[in-house]
């Protein structure tokens, strides 16, 4: 049988045509150039050497090349000189912010005291929590200017997706698991000992099993809260494509830009103040129900989604005949 | 359209490959990751080579598929001359600058 004949076949299930002709095909090629070359001249141990570099390169080019050149295509796709700079500003910010929440992990927070540099450690401790805003303001601010002139092909509405469904990633993995721990060291820093972990430090699985045991107990309003943080973390998380959604449905309505940043500002307000008031509430009991924790954390999500649908419905009106 | 995507620019590897095909004429990927020495690696080659194309500076062919094997032809690639032009300007400008920077 031809040598990475199968690969191929497989390749060809999961790449696009171009992506075959350009990259998969031609390594293919080499490997079995190579391989028959090497066979016809009875060099087994060759042979051996040829098809291991010719499968690593096979599979380096469609785990990290592939992705690397659709996810630079895309970003071009997305590319006006708006939207470019808010894109360009916020994956290196996301990225730096999640490579120090990795560095609280590994640098034990009772540690930090020992060093001395608690000034600085407290400013990093903090970048987490500003993930999960950042990233959802940055992406509909760059979308929503960015398309504001542009027509919403099919290619720049996947792209936006891609984008939205990446911060949404980037939002999930600090709120899950790099806020937390940051706001442990943060309060262990200040409080110069260590401290037992409130509802913001808990991991989510925590978070929710403390809950579920407090209902158990009855302690419906205690309950009730961690339940509502719980959900709401991940409703937060998805808070980057659910904008990134919104900013295409806005640049649909091809508003002004007074009315666009008007509304900017006010879905993110009113998104914001939700989660806060919702904290603030009397209602904690009725949370303690898993089912309305889960409806209230995610209907702001829903309610935006279902906008952004009837925006990108939204037909333009047909254009005057200017017959002769 | 920006200034920076209408100035048609070279990465080393971009150069590195360019000057391969100008010197040598047309060649294969696995030509161009030896003839590099290690310096373009196989796989990636393909992904700089299919960016070049897009750009124009490169252009492709498939070799006839060899006979008896039912293996994949393989692809052949050579300079445009918009990528020799792309090259030669870039090659003068480096030139005139690197002494600048050298300081």
């Amino acid at each position: 049988m031809t040598k990475g004949r199968r690969l191929r076949q497989w390749a060809n299930r999961v790449c696009s045509a171009r992506t075959m002709e350009q990259f998969i095909d031609p390594v293919i090629a080499d490997l079995q150039h190579e391989y028959e070359q090497a066979n016809t001249a009875g060099q087994t141990l060759r042979t051996t050497g040829v098809l291991l570099r010719g499968y690593g390169a096979f599979w380096r080019v469609l785990t990290v090349d592939v992705p690397a050149m659709w996810w630079r295509r895309t970003m071009d796709d997305l590319r006006t000189s708006h939207q470019d700079s808010f894109i360009r500003a916020v994956v290196p910010a996301a990225i730096t912010m999640l490579m120090g929440s990795v560095a609280l992990v590994v640098v034990p927070a009772q540690n930090i005291n020992q060093r001395g540099v608690v000034g600085a450690w407290l400013l990093i401790l903090l970048l987490p929590q500003s993930i999960p805003f950042s990233i959802p303001l940055s992406l509909f601010t760059g979308i929503v200017f960015g398309l504001r002139c542009r027509p919403l092909t099919t290619r720049v509405r996947r792209a936006v997706i891609v984008v939205g469904l990446a911060g949404t990633l980037v939002s999930a993995a600090t709120i899950v698991w790099a806020v937390p721990v940051a706001n442990q060291a943060f309060r262990t820093t200040i409080a110069r000992r260590v401290i037992l972990e409130g509802p913001a430090e808990m991991s989510s699985r925590e978070l929710r099993d403390t809950a579920l045991a407090l209902r158990d107990r009855g302690a419906l309003a205690r309950a009730g809260d961690l339940l509502l943080s719980f959900h709401a973390r991940w409703a937060l998380a998805g808070a980057a494509f659910v904008f990134a959604v919104f900013g295409l449905g806005v640049a649909a309505l091809r508003l002004g830009r007074i009315a666009t940043v008007l509304i900017a500002a006010t879905a993110f307000v009113v998104y914001v103040n939700y989660f806060f008031e919702l904290s603030q509430s009397r209602l904690s009991s009725v949370f303690s129900h898993e089912g309305v924790a889960f409806t209230v954390a995610w209907l702001p999500n829903l309610l935006m989604v279902l906008t952004s649908l009837a925006f990108l419905t939204k037909r333009d009106p047909p254009r005057l005949s200017t017959g002769i | 359209m920006s200034r920076a995507s209408r100035i048609p620019s070279l990465s080393s590897k971009e150069e590195l490959i360019l000057e391969l095909l100008v010197e040598q004429g047309e060649m294969y990927g696995l030509e161009l990751v030896s003839a590099s020495r290690r310096r373009l690696k196989r796989g990636t080659v393909y992904v700089t080579l299919g960016r070049m194309e897009d750009k124009g500076y490169v252009r492709s062919r498939l070799e006839p598929p060899p006979e008896g094997t039912g293996g994949l032809p393989r692809r052949l690639y050579e300079a445009t001359p918009f990528g020799r032009r792309v090259l030669s300007v870039w090659t003068r400008v480096t030139r005139q600058l690197l002494p600048e920077f050298a300081r």
